[in-house]
């Protein structure tokens, strides 16, 4: 019955659409991206997440008026998602910062540039002959262009002197770099998303691919349509959207995921889907000691973990993880993709490890439609800040503070004395904030992110914002971190400024300026310049009069390295679609596979010699030993806060396909907030019965660092004792009640997992 | 054509009928078209716009007893709900509040309790508006839909899919939607 209707209805409203074909437009407010011939194009990149599509802004006099997707671009080949259609909203919108404020008398006030660059540059240089460097700091972003986080560490790292350079993919990729240098030797992925065309099985883990990276998932969606046969296992505690392409969906309690990654491991080795010459031949098997085991030593640890043993911690059917691992082995070819899910937690590492394990384990790595692919979540966390070095430990171009010729050959590109970069890393992100809370940084430059907003446990760190000297460089006012600045600069928004973005598939992609900045807004490249200059850094800071000399400057750090981008100078960059690094030179069209053949850095160096040994990938990273990789034997770790008695519920957040982070973009179109207008807590129904929760009512969602009062949301996404909060609402800002704890190897923290109560409001 | 059940048979064969007259008047311009899919559908507890146009003493108990006004008047001179209490989704939503006041208010029958779990409504996507089917990712109707992957789901080629029988109308979909007009279109029938 249901079927023949649902026909019919088609049918109807084909029908529908052909007649309303016949009279006017129906299209209203979108008849200017259609009547294109008046209008100035440029391909540029997206400025949401982290997959890095290519979109054609549309400029008319001197306005982005429309923005729609490049059709020449591999990433999207033209589609887009929602959000970006409306990205013209945000840059003309009135929520746009168009002067530098100075807090006066407790009040934010308009200043002149030459005022406010003045008094920043004076409180700096006092802090700093008064507490030294490190009483000053610097936190980025992800979303910051590669030559703007570039000119920040020169400022903060190779003249300040000091280390304390972070950023937020601290917050989100941290324990996917961690997990690959430990694992692969190398960090960011060995394929590219064209290997999602050639896959014929996919683990998506603790990602909602659907909304968090539409496009991937579209990618994946158009490739099962083709191939039916293409399997798909879906590890996540909640129902999303992702579930619709999904074949078996695992749900295991928040946090309690890494047994179910040994037990695969298990089924794999038991049932006969190892790969043992892979094995041997282009691995160790060691301990979280980092001592070296034997396969066999390797099969005795597993069999702590039983399909049977895991479902007791995860709550996942031990059928289930078997028929998981099954799927995994018997394809051909697999890839496993993930986010967030993995990432913000404390065992985040492990995790990583894990599931590049199921890969090394089964040769599953290396070969098209093959790989472990993280997802990133920002446009340029790994372009700008894992490849520029913008966090702690490192310095341009895959460089690391403690090492000695690293910081010489840095610091003579910088044109400033090797001493001047110091050689014990800075502070980690929750490090950082806890010392300005200590009063032991007393002045932040904040850039291009919403930490007061974003920081798990934020209130927390409200203190130290509130009290120590605070520059936040903004395209938009108010966010919550502007509220506690001293100091507000109008930095230039997307498409008023050039510049490169790298994105997850290891693809830099140039941008352009299409329009100027509005107000008085100035490129956050040159901000830092100037205040540079102000600061006395004249000398080290003259020469940087483009983009282009920066992006150059950048580029020779990367010669030699794994990520050589010498092949890609913005001549190439404003031509093609991106290139995928390694790229040594400019004729060379960019790696598709990292470690093997095809891989120049491979087929120059370490082709012959793994050919001798019957190898057929050396993984030659900075963190791997003889071009092998490492199968980690990792136990399992409870999260930092297991729920109980007092607060029964396991709180995750996330994302909705709508907005993005801390809606200071997508919070200036009214058909997205239309969308999704405020936040909720989605709660299983079971629960809601058991609380006496009703749908749309208002609920206290309560965890041991604060509470917040939300509509609920009753529907059977979550699991049971599971709740789920989207972070985007600065009125309801979940970030309050999630954990700080974090990964003591990535200093990522657990916003995944929290204790929580709910109760009536 | 039999309205007076609100089952699978009397909608199948409503819509054939309503296939066939379009099929027959494929020149029908777009005001007839709006006319014929609005966004404006009855309060629940109403039968039919036949029998609630028939029923209705326009005393408005509803439209002043609704907990979230999302009950109104029509004011659209040349529809024949005019003057009528109807909901506008994309605007209001009705809630299916527990106690249902709007139908205990209402004197006359024209809302009554045996039809209070649903809207008569009929939900239809145009494919000119909606972003999906113009290679602009969205499913924000699928996943705001209280009954997201029954009454709305995404079909294969990641496009949202109504299914009528399904559907209890609250227009949750009509209001979310993030086009500049909605583009899902419900109509009373």
């Amino acid at each position: 019955m249901k079927k023949i209707s649902r026909k019919e209805f088609i049918k109807t409203s084909a029908a529908v659409s052909a007649a309303a074909g016949i009279g006017v437009s129906l299209f209203p407010g979108m008849t200017y991206a259609k009547n294109s011939s008046s209008m100035n194009w440029h391909k540029s990149v997206c400025r949401y997440c982290g997959v890095g599509c290519g979109v054609m802004v549309g400029e008319k006099d001197g306005k982005v008026v429309a923005v729609k997707g490049d059709e020449l671009n591999p990433i999207n080949k033209g589609h887009l998602c929602v959000k970006s259609l409306y990205l013209p909203k945000a840059i003309n919108s009135k929520t746009r910062l168009a002067h530098p404020m100075i807090r006066k008398n407790g009040k934010l006030e308009k200043a002149s540039w030459e005022e406010a660059l003045d008094l920043v540059a004076k409180k700096f240089n006092q802090i700093r002959k008064a507490h030294g460097g490190n009483a000053l700091a610097f936190y980025g972003s992800g979303q910051a262009e590669t030559e703007e986080t570039y000119m920040a560490n020169k400022l903060f790292k190779g003249c300040i002197g000091t280390n304390n350079v972070e950023g937020n993919p601290r917050l989100c990729m941290a324990s996917a770099v961690g997990g690959y240098l430990t694992s692969l030797g190398a960090d960011e992925p060995a394929g590219l998303y064209e290997d999602i065309e050639k896959s014929e099985m996919f683990l998506l883990v603790g990602s909602n691919t659907a909304e968090a990276h539409p496009i991937v998932f579209e990618r994946i969606m158009r490739h099962k349509n083709k191939n039916p046969n293409v399997k798909i296992v879906v590890i996540d505690p909640r129902k999303t959207p992702t579930d619709q392409v999904g074949d078996l969906h695992l749900f295991p309690n928040p946090g309690f995921d890494l047994a179910i990654f040994n037990a695969m491991a298990f089924v794999l080795i038991n049932e006969g889907y190892a790969d043992k010459s892979f094995v041997e031949k282009h691995t160790f098997i060691k301990d979280n000691k980092k001592n070296i085991h034997t396969f066999e030593d390797y099969k005795k640890f597993l069999e702590d973990f039983t399909p049977e043993k895991a479902e007791k911690i995860s709550g996942v059917p031990a059928q289930q993880i078997i028929k998981a691992a099954r799927m995994f082995g018997k394809a051909k070819t697999s890839m496993s993709l993930w986010t967030m899910g993995l990432n913000q937690r404390i065992g985040g590492v492990w995790a990583n490890n894990l599931i590049h394990n199921l890969h090394l384990l089964t040769g599953k790595i290396g070969v098209p439609g093959s790989d472990s692919f993280s997802l990133t979540g920002q446009p340029n966390a790994c372009g700008g800040v894992r490849e520029g070095g913008g966090l702690c430990h490192l310095l341009p171009g895959h460089h690391l503070v403690v090492k000695e010729a690293h910081r010489k050959k840095v610091a003579k590109v910088w044109g400033v004395p090797a001493s001047n970069i110091q050689p014990k890393p800075g502070k980690h992100t929750i490090a950082m904030f806890s010392a300005l809370n200590a009063g032991e940084i007393k002045g932040i430059y904040i850039m291009c992110t919403n930490p007061a907003h974003s920081l798990p446990n934020s209130r927390k760190y409200w203190k130290g914002l509130k009290e120590q000297f605070v520059v936040v460089a903004e395209s938009f006012f108010p966010t919550m971190t502007t509220e506690y600045a001293d100091v507000v600069l109008p930095a230039a928004f997307w498409t008023e400024k050039e510049g490169v973005y790298g994105c997850t598939e290891r693809r830099s992609q140039y941008m352009p300026k299409v329009v100027e900045p509005q107000g008085e807004a100035i490129w956050d490249a040159f901000i830092l310049r100037d205040l540079a200059k102000k600061m006395g850094f004249d000398k080290e800071f003259a020469k940087y009069e483009t983009a282009e000399i920066m992006w150059d400057e950048y580029r020779g750090l990367t010669a030699g390295k794994d990520m050589n981008l010498m092949g890609a100078p913005y001549s190439r960059l404003k031509k093609v679609r991106g290139l995928t690094w390694p790229v040594p030179t400019e004729d060379h069209p960019g790696t598709y596979k990292r470690f093997t053949d095809g891989d120049p850095i491979y087929d120059s160096k370490w082709s012959s010699k793994a050919k001798s040994d019957g190898r057929r990938m050396w993984f030659y990273g900075p963190k791997a030993k003889d071009g092998k990789a490492t199968i980690w034997m990792r136990p399992h770790k409870d999260p930092a806060e297991v729920p109980s008695k007092e607060y029964p519920y396991a709180l995750t957040t996330g994302r909705v396909l709508e907005h993005w982070h801390t809606l200071t973009m997508t919070g200036t179109s009214p058909q997205l907030n239309r969308a999704v207008p405020k936040a909720y807590v989605e709660i299983h129904p079971s629960d809601a019965k058991k609380e006496g929760i009703k749908n749309k009512e208002m609920v206290l969602v309560e965890s041991p660092r604060g509470k917040l009062e939300i509509e609920a949301r009753v529907i059977d996404r979550p699991i049971p004792g599971t709740i789920f909060v989207p972070w985007h609402w600065p009125e309801s800002p979940i970030n309050v009640l999630c954990n700080d704890a974090f990964d003591p190897g990535s200093k990522e923290p657990e916003y995944k997992v929290a204790a929580a109560k709910i109760t009536k409001a | 054509m039999d309205k007076k059940t609100h089952t699978a048979l009397s909608r199948k064969s409503f819509f054939k009928e309503f296939v066939q007259h379009f099929s027959e008047e494929m020149k029908l311009d777009t005001s007839q078209y709006n006319e014929m899919f609005q966004s404006v559908t009855l309060p629940p507890g109403a039968k039919s716009v036949e029998d609630y146009i028939e029923k209705c003493n326009k005393c408005y108990d509803c439209v002043s007893v609704c907990p979230h006004s999302s009950i109104r008047v029509r004011h659209d001179e040349n529809e024949k709900l005019s003057g009528f209490p109807i909901i506008e989704p994309r605007l209001e939503t009705c809630q299916f509040c527990d106690d249902r006041l709007c139908v205990e208010s209402c004197k006359t029958d024209a809302l009554s309790s045996s039809f209070q779990d649903n809207i008569v409504s009929e939900l239809n996507i145009d494919k000119e508006i909606c972003h999906s089917f113009n290679e602009r990712l969205c499913y924000t109707c699928v996943t705001n839909c209280p009954k997201t992957g029954e009454a709305i789901a995404m079909n294969k080629k990641g496009n949202p899919e109504i299914n009528n029988e399904l559907c209890n109308g609250c227009g949750i979909c009509i209001q979310v939607c993030p086009a500049e007009e909605s583009a899902i279109k419900i109509k009373s029938y």
